[in-house]
């Protein structure tokens, strides 16, 4: 993996994890104390957790990224992992606002700007979805044991890739244009429908060929 | 020339789109896609260059012949079909095998 990409996630989630540590040592005493309402600890401690998994997070995905990169069975392209390192580093970004700003309304006990922080997370996701469906059959297929015929790959990506910008595109839409409150459903949805799409197509990937 | 200008000018030719068409089959050899045009090797070779300028296609070589891949986005594959249900472009003049393989 690219030595700059390497040390630019490192920061991100030293920074990410040391966010996490001192909003558990500031606000726990208060979640394990007993002068606080049901309703008040509930959303205290759901705003912990939020923070607190945003560096899983990322170590989840660097941690695949790894394994993907290490893995000769089959071996990714350096196109793929290329555009996979950027749109980490993207997300790594991302994650780093999004928790600051997480961060700020646990501390300040508001909830300042929630709606249009939901709606820029999930535009910021749909367009990531799409631009990285856009570029995904530009990538070399894979290479070594268990590598799919290069023909089939290419068409698998473009439909996969078709599909990932058409949702993208869609979930940014609905970001705008939706009401808050049907924000989670479509995002569920759309990131369910994703997951099907590609499992399906790298399946048929697997199949093979018959005559 | 920008990046999309290449991309434009390499989808406005229907012969260089039917060699994408060509290519989502399976990747082919220079000499294999020749041998689905009537054109020179010549004519087929600058389509090819126009194609790997654009980064619609990758090119590798082994040994001799060089196998064409196709390397298309979401975007450059809706543009290609876009200039292909409106037969955008018309093939640009080309020395076909029969006129060259005439005698004077």
């Amino acid at each position: 993996m690219n030595r700059r990409i390497e040390i630019a996630l490192a920061v991100a989630l030293a920074e990410l994890t040391a966010v996490a540590m001192a909003m558990l040592a500031l606000r726990w005493p208060q979640i394990a104390g007993d002068g606080m309402d049901p309703v008040t600890r509930r959303r205290l401690l759901l705003g912990v957790t939020g923070i607190v998994l945003c560096p899983v997070w990322l170590a989840v995905g660097w941690l695949m990224m790894r394994w993907r990169a290490g893995s000769s069975r089959p071996r990714v392209s350096a196109d793929q992992l290329r555009y996979a390192q950027v749109g980490l580093v993207v997300a790594a970004a991302f994650l780093v606002l999004l928790q600051a700003w997480h961060a700020h309304n646990v501390l300040a006990g508001q909830a300042v700007g929630r709606e249009t922080m939901l709606r820029l997370s999930t535009i910021f996701a749909g367009l990531l979805v799409a631009v990285q469906g856009n570029f995904l059959a530009k990538a070399a297929p894979p290479t070594g044991e268990r590598a799919p015929d290069p023909a089939a790959w290419t068409r698998a990506m473009l439909r996969i890739g078709w599909v990932n910008a058409a949702i993208g595109l869609a979930l940014a839409a609905c970001a705008v244009g939706l009401p808050i409150r049907m924000l989670f459903p479509v995002f569920l949805g759309s990131f369910l429908l994703l997951m099907a799409n590609s499992l399906l197509q790298r399946r048929g990937l697997r199949r093979p060929s018959i005559g | 020339m920008t990046y999309m200008n290449r991309v434009f000018k390499a989808l406005s030719d229907p012969t260089r789109r039917r060699v994408l068409q060509l290519l989502r089959e399976r990747p082919m050899t220079a000499g294999e896609l020749a041998g689905h045009f009537p054109f020179s090797k010549a004519t087929m070779s600058a389509h090819f260059a126009v194609l790997k300028e654009a980064d619609l296609v990758d090119a590798e070589k082994h040994g001799k012949s060089i196998t064409y891949r196709l390397r298309l986005s979401v975007l450059e594959d809706a543009l290609l079909a876009f200039a292909d249900s409106f037969g955008i472009g018309f093939p640009a003049p080309t020395v076909s095998k029969s006129a060259k393989e005439q005698p004077q």
